[in-house]
């Protein structure tokens, strides 16, 4: 009997083999060509390389309708030698293994880099939450709760939401743990609503990460004032960038995604734009700006380019028209590679995805400290400290980038393969 | 190969026990929900296993351990060392473990395990570190009240007692139940080594006197002469039958007057291998399979009798030692042309009744005499036997799907009493 409720390729080996179509290609190649200049021993990267282990795990829940639906949990933990694994948990119907691995070995790379001490891991559920009711989302993810329950823990491995999951849902997460441990327990879950253990700038880390990245990089190239943005997307990431450079006084001059897309040179009013998507669901029918297509919108002339909505978006294709003077990835992998070559020969610089959302990870990493200590830190103190991490991780980067004469991206690859490479040496091989 | 397996439904396994599933499910009207737990594992894992080689470089292994339910109680089930495991085909064993442990009725679920290795190819002292490391690798998902493993292809009583030792050395404390299959002494039990092929002997006594065919004298065959055919051939020659063909991985010896049994496996065990023993002629494995006999018992490997060759069994009744010798399409052959099949999730049961022995034996740290056990398995045995034929016979079917039935029933039952958590 065909199972149509899981589309998931099977592995005959946990490692991740991607195929070019895979948006997550370009990265884990970025990291191969890291540990090739790294010169790194092969045993190790093809431990590196690999997870450390795949759990999948099925989800019977109980309907609505009373029928029984079997749906398919997972969780893929990549590699822990710098402390406990951090992951997403995500629904998504279409979810492939591949991916998952990926994202958890991106993670690996990521907290490397940032220097926060966390492996990396993924999890999901084949799921559309939108075609249930919310009884049997929480269903869902207490049974996920429940599945995982050996793997996770506040040591172990910890969840944050990802695609389709919320902070309402890592409420539901954290409460089953809990409930299993028998005492509260809200480190085993970041992304937590405020008073629950949430953290405060927990919705606008990512934003502010992007802005004084942005800030540092224009300084290097002399440029001190206030400056002309153009931001594409329009979701969580979007907005909150936006909202953040206007409060700093910069101007955004084109912003939307993929259902509209807006340019207003004397800039778009933030607040007003992000209301009408709360409101109506998307930006169709928005009255602050000109209409424009969305490679109009890349392409628009301007200080600074952020990509803050999908994978893929500069491509060999429309790298030639971007006509901005820096460019910052608030998404994950906006640019491709051969994009790449092509903005370096034409001399735009950019911040890397790994460097441009690092807000996410550490406003994360905040998150689970907090937690432990039961103690909890002002605005003023996430704010200074999230800026020191970045701007250390930066200065690191910009380090490497000099030591071994290469990009920006690829240096801060290779920061962080090689100190995950290091510390996996040191601790050594138990059996 | 495994790629193959997944090409050619009659060859994957893990779809072969869906079908047998499926039917059993449509005769006793499982609910819809129900089956949709039962055609996947309850839970799966994959691990990366690092070792260091005595070279000093280190390679990562792929291992899995699957549990296909928990419904009944732990999962139960061994762990295959080989170049061709492959999660399809755990899945398969995993479920068949469920099947098994529920025809007989001890107090387990389904598990099993692998390692994507060859361990003709490894040191002792590397075999010792991949099997320590897969199971640090597996300590949030087993124990004695979790998953139970056993040794199955290619482990045996030391791998067994390495595995009990890095989990002991993980809880601080002994813990003889987490593992069955251990050397005696160690809390191994009398009578497991015997007790796969003793219980197949006696499946088949009891499928012979189901078809009213004579209690000795009969004619045998048996495909594979390890732990499992070599001890059945010894068990049924003990019988007074006439087993008059046996094989092993390089082919079988054919003697019409009959073999005699010890004298074979005295000679297997000091030539390894089977071909030149005195006054028998060699065969290969289709024309074994093909003898005129009583009795084939195939206790090889899976994928033995397909629709290719089924037609050609002139065997009264079949006895599968193995696991998954007959595919769903050659049973159909089978059936029609009138030979009875005991089915693997009855017939070599055995092994895991003396391995649940073993476990309730370790928690109560107090040890049974062999005669006890054997007896004991025998008794579980006989039952499950009769059990197995009066559940075809109401639903009118195959003593195999007969068998699923009863499992499948018992399971289900576990499922709708329990309910569903969260």
């Amino acid at each position: 009997m065909p199972n149509d409720n899981n589309p998931i390729e099977e592995p005959q080996a946990p490692s991740p083999t991607l195929s070019d179509d895979n948006p997550f290609a370009s990265m884990m190649e970025r990291f191969d060509e890291a540990a090739q200049l790294l010169g790194l021993d092969p045993d190790l990267y093809m431990l590196l390389r690999r997870p450390d282990r795949e759990f999948k795990f099925a989800i019977p829940v109980k309907l609505d309708s009373g029928d029984i639906e079997v749906f398919s949990g997972f969780r893929i933990r990549h590699n822990l030698s710098l402390g406990p694994c951090l992951g997403g948990l995500r629904f998504d119907k279409k979810m492939h293994r591949d991916e998952l691995r990926a994202l958890a070995a991106w993670t690996t790379w990521k907290c490397s880099a940032l220097n926060v001490p966390f492996g990396g891991s993924m999890g999901g559920v084949n799921f559309e939450p939108r075609e249930h009711s919310d009884e049997v989302v929480e269903k869902v993810v207490r049974r996920y709760t429940s599945g995982v329950n050996d793997l996770i823990g506040p040591e172990r491995d910890i969840l944050i939401p990802d695609l389709h999951t919320n902070e309402r849902m890592m409420a539901w997460a954290m409460d089953t743990y809990s409930m299993h441990a028998r005492h509260t327990v809200n480190a085993v879950v970041v992304g937590k609503p405020l008073g629950l253990g949430g953290t405060q700038l927990r919705n606008s880390a990512i934003g502010r990460g992007v802005r004084v990245l942005m800030e540092l990089r224009l300084s290097e190239m002399s440029i001190h004032e206030k400056v002309d943005v153009v931001i594409q997307g329009a979701g969580q990431v979007a907005s909150q960038t936006a909202l953040e450079l206007e409060r700093n006084g910069h101007r955004v001059i084109g912003m939307g995604d993929l259902q509209a897309c807006f340019h207003n040179a004397s800039g778009i009013d933030v607040a007003a734009l992000v209301q009408h998507r709360e409101k109506h669901g998307s930006l169709t029918g928005f009255k602050g700006g000109d209409i424009i297509g969305n490679a109009e919108l890349l392409s628009l002339k301007c200080d600074v380019l952020i990509p803050a909505a999908a994978s893929n978006q500069i491509t060999g294709r429309n790298a030639d028209t971007i006509n901005a003077k820096l460019v910052v990835e608030a998404a994950n992998g906006p640019t491709t590679k051969r994009a790449d070559n092509i903005l370096e020969q034409r001399g735009i610089p950019i911040v890397p995805d790994l460097l441009g959302n690092s807000g996410s990870v550490i406003i994360a990493y905040f998150e689970w400290v907090q937690n432990r200590a039961g103690y909890y830190w002002p605005i003023e103190l996430v704010e200074e400290r999230l800026d020191r991490m970045i701007v250390e991780a930066y200065g690191k980067a910009r380090n490497a980038a000099n030591k071994h004469k290469v990009g920006l991206r690829l240096a801060t690859c290779m920061l962080g393969v090689e100190r995950v490479a290091y510390f996996d040496k040191l601790r050594g091989i138990y059996s | 190969m495994a790629t193959d397996n997944h090409e050619n439904s009659e060859l994957n396994p893990f779809l072969q026990m869906k079908k047998r599933l499926e039917k059993a499910s449509d005769l006793i009207s499982v609910d819809d929900g129900v089956y949709k737990i039962l055609a996947e594992p309850f839970q799966e894992l994959a691990v990366s296993i690092p070792v260091r080689m005595d070279d000093g470089s280190f390679r990562v292994f792929t291992g899995y351990r699957v549990q296909h339910s928990i419904a009944r109680g732990p999962a139960k089930g061994g762990i295959r060392y080989s170049p061709e495991v492959n999660l399809d085909e755990v899945r398969a064993l995993s479920a068949w473990m469920t099947w098994k442990c529920a025809v007989v009725n001890v107090p387990f679920g389904g598990g099993k395990g692998g390692i994507i290795c060859d361990p003709r190819r490894m040191s002792e002292g590397e075999l010792e570190r991949l099997t320590r490391r897969y199971t640090a690798s597996l300590l949030d998902i087993i124990g004695p009240e979790r998953d139970v493993p056993a040794p199955d292809m290619n482990t045996n009583a030391q791998t067994m007692a390495w595995f009990m030792d890095t989990y002991s050395m993980h809880t601080r404390a002994t813990c003889t139940a987490a593992v069955t299959g251990k050397p005696i002494g160690l809390g191994g039990s009398l009578g497991r080594n015997e007790a796969t092929g003793l219980g197949v002997a006696i499946i088949a006594r009891e499928s012979l006197k189901h078809k009213n065919l004579p209690s000795e004298g009969c004619t045998v065959v048996v495909q594979g002469s390890g732990n499992v055919g070599g001890l059945a051939a010894k068990f049924m020659h003990e019988m007074k039958h006439k087993v008059i063909a046996i094989s092993d991985m390089y082919g079988g010896i054919h003697n019409p007057d009959g073999l005699d049994m010890p004298k074979v496996l005295e000679w297997l065990q000091e030539k390894g291998k089977l071909e030149g023993f005195p006054g028998t002629t060699n065969i290969d494995n289709d024309q074994l399979l093909a003898l005129e006999c009583d009795v084939l018992i195939p206790a090889a490997t899976e994928n033995q009798l397909t629709s290719k060759n089924a037609a050609d069994i002139k065997a009264k009744v079949i006895v599968e030692g193995a696991n998954g010798p007959t595919s769903d399409e050659a049973d159909m052959i089978l059936e029609a042309n009138g030979i009875f099949v005991a089915p693997d999730i009855l017939a070599n049961a055995g092994g895991v009744t003396v391995s649940y022995f073993e476990w309730v034996q370790n928690r109560m740290g107090y040890f049974w005499e062999e005669k006890d056990v054997l007896d004991r398995m025998e008794r579980i045995l006989v039952d499950s036997f009769n059990d197995v034929v009066a559940s075809a016979k109401r639903y009118e079917t195959s003593a195999r799907i007969g068998a699923y039935c009863l499992a499948v029933e018992r399971v289900a039952y576990s499922h709708e009493m329990r309910g569903m958590y969260a």
